[in-house]
This record gives C-alpha cells, structure tokens and sequence, in this order.
C-alpha cells in the first residue's frame, strides 16, 4: 500500500465518489490520537466520512495494489510516495467496518484523490474493524 | 434501452471520446475493451452499486459530531 505522507486539509475528488458523483471537494479534519480523520463535503446537506488515515495499523495484509492508468492519470499520481491509502468506514451503534473492496488513494501533493476497486474483487466493502479499542470505539 | 448488434473487433463510441470494442465473446460472456478519459470512471455494474450503497451506508448526513463523538468514545 502507498506510504502515508501527512493528511492535507483538504482534498478534491475529480470524478466524485460512486454514489455521490456531484460531491467533489472536502475538507479533511483529523482526529487528535487516533489514526482518523473525518472528510466534510463542503457543500450544504453534503455527506460526511469517517475514515482510516493508516489502514496498515489494522489491516496489516492488504497486501499490495497498483493504481491503474487511469486513476494514476486522473489524481496525478508519479511518485508512490506521495499517495495514502484511506479506508471508508461505516460507524453502526456496535459495530465499525471498513470498506477494503473500495479504497481511496489521495495524492498528498494534489490534494486529488479517487476512491479505487481492487483487482481481489472478493475482498468486502464492510470488514470489521479489529481492535477497535485502539480507536475507543466502543 | 438502445441494442445494437455488435461483432468482435467492432466499436461503439459514446460521445467524442468513449470507445467500446467488443473484444469478443462466447461460453457466456462477452469481453469488452474500453477507452474513456481518466475522469470517466468505468465500473462493473454490480460493484458501482456494492461502492454506491457502502457509501451512502458509510456517510453520515448531518450527523458529523455524533460520528466524531462516536469515533473518539464520548458518546453514550
């Protein structure tokens, strides 16, 4: 997976996100403490994401993926060290997942990001979070 | 819906700059190749809607602070 190198503060989807096509730019807040950070559409009534800034913290076997042409040519991306890996996660009363099938990859320097399918299509847009205490989830 | 009828090695173009050729086909399925723009994203159907409704499970409307409480464990 990309190495992460540092949360902008903001970040802008081009192509928007499958679902929410016309909402492209959002502010990114990180959370104090915990590998979080929580992306604000900048829009009225826009949506709001939880995600996982080091995915590699909870899912250590991802394994590694490759950004295909297209998405390479749409954020930008040239050199690997300046893309992150965020993972979507879905909070439910008891229960967080994260979406492994659709990751976003953020070019740093951009600030342009896109959310990706990986190649495993097996892999699930809802996985349990493990050891969600390291994030005092309850 | 639009059908046309399409042989392998032959193309649709949708709009200027979208071209789809069937590579070819049979047992089933039909292989298809793809040139689109790099803001046009190309899907499988059935993961574009698996995305869609993770997304829209995943987004919290309104509800920013409640997730961020939830996040950070101050919320009963």
């Amino acid at each position: 997976l990309p190495i992460v190198t540092g949360v902008p503060s903001y970040v802008c989807f081009p192509s928007g996100l499958p679902g929410f096509p016309g909402r492209r730019t959002f502010s990114v807040e990180t959370l104090a403490g915990v590998p979080l950070a929580r992306l604000a559409s900048n829009e009225a009534d826009g949506p709001n994401f939880l995600v996982l800034t080091e995915p590699s913290v909870f899912f250590a076997d991802l394994g590694p993926f490759e950004l295909d042409d297209a998405g390479r040519a749409l954020i930008g991306a040239t050199n690997p060290e300046e893309l992150a890996t965020w993972l979507i996660l879905t909070i439910r009363p008891g229960s967080v997942t994260a979406n492994l099938l659709g990751p976003v990859v953020v070019n740093t320097k951009t600030r342009l990001a896109v959310q990706v399918v990986r190649k495993d299509l097996s892999l699930p847009v809802s996985a349990p979070l493990p050891r969600q205490e390291q994030l005092c989830l309850s | 819906v639009l059908v046309l009828s399409r042989r392998p090695g032959e193309t649709l173009r949708i709009g200027d700059d979208i071209v789809v050729v069937v590579v070819g086909g049979g047992h089933g399925s039909v292989r298809l190749g793809i040139e689109a723009p790099p803001h046009v994203r190309v899907f499988r159907g059935e993961i574009y809607e698996a995305l869609a409704v993770a997304n829209a499970a995943a987004a919290a409307d309104g509800r920013a602070e409640e997730v961020t409480a939830l996040a950070l464990g101050k919320s009963s």
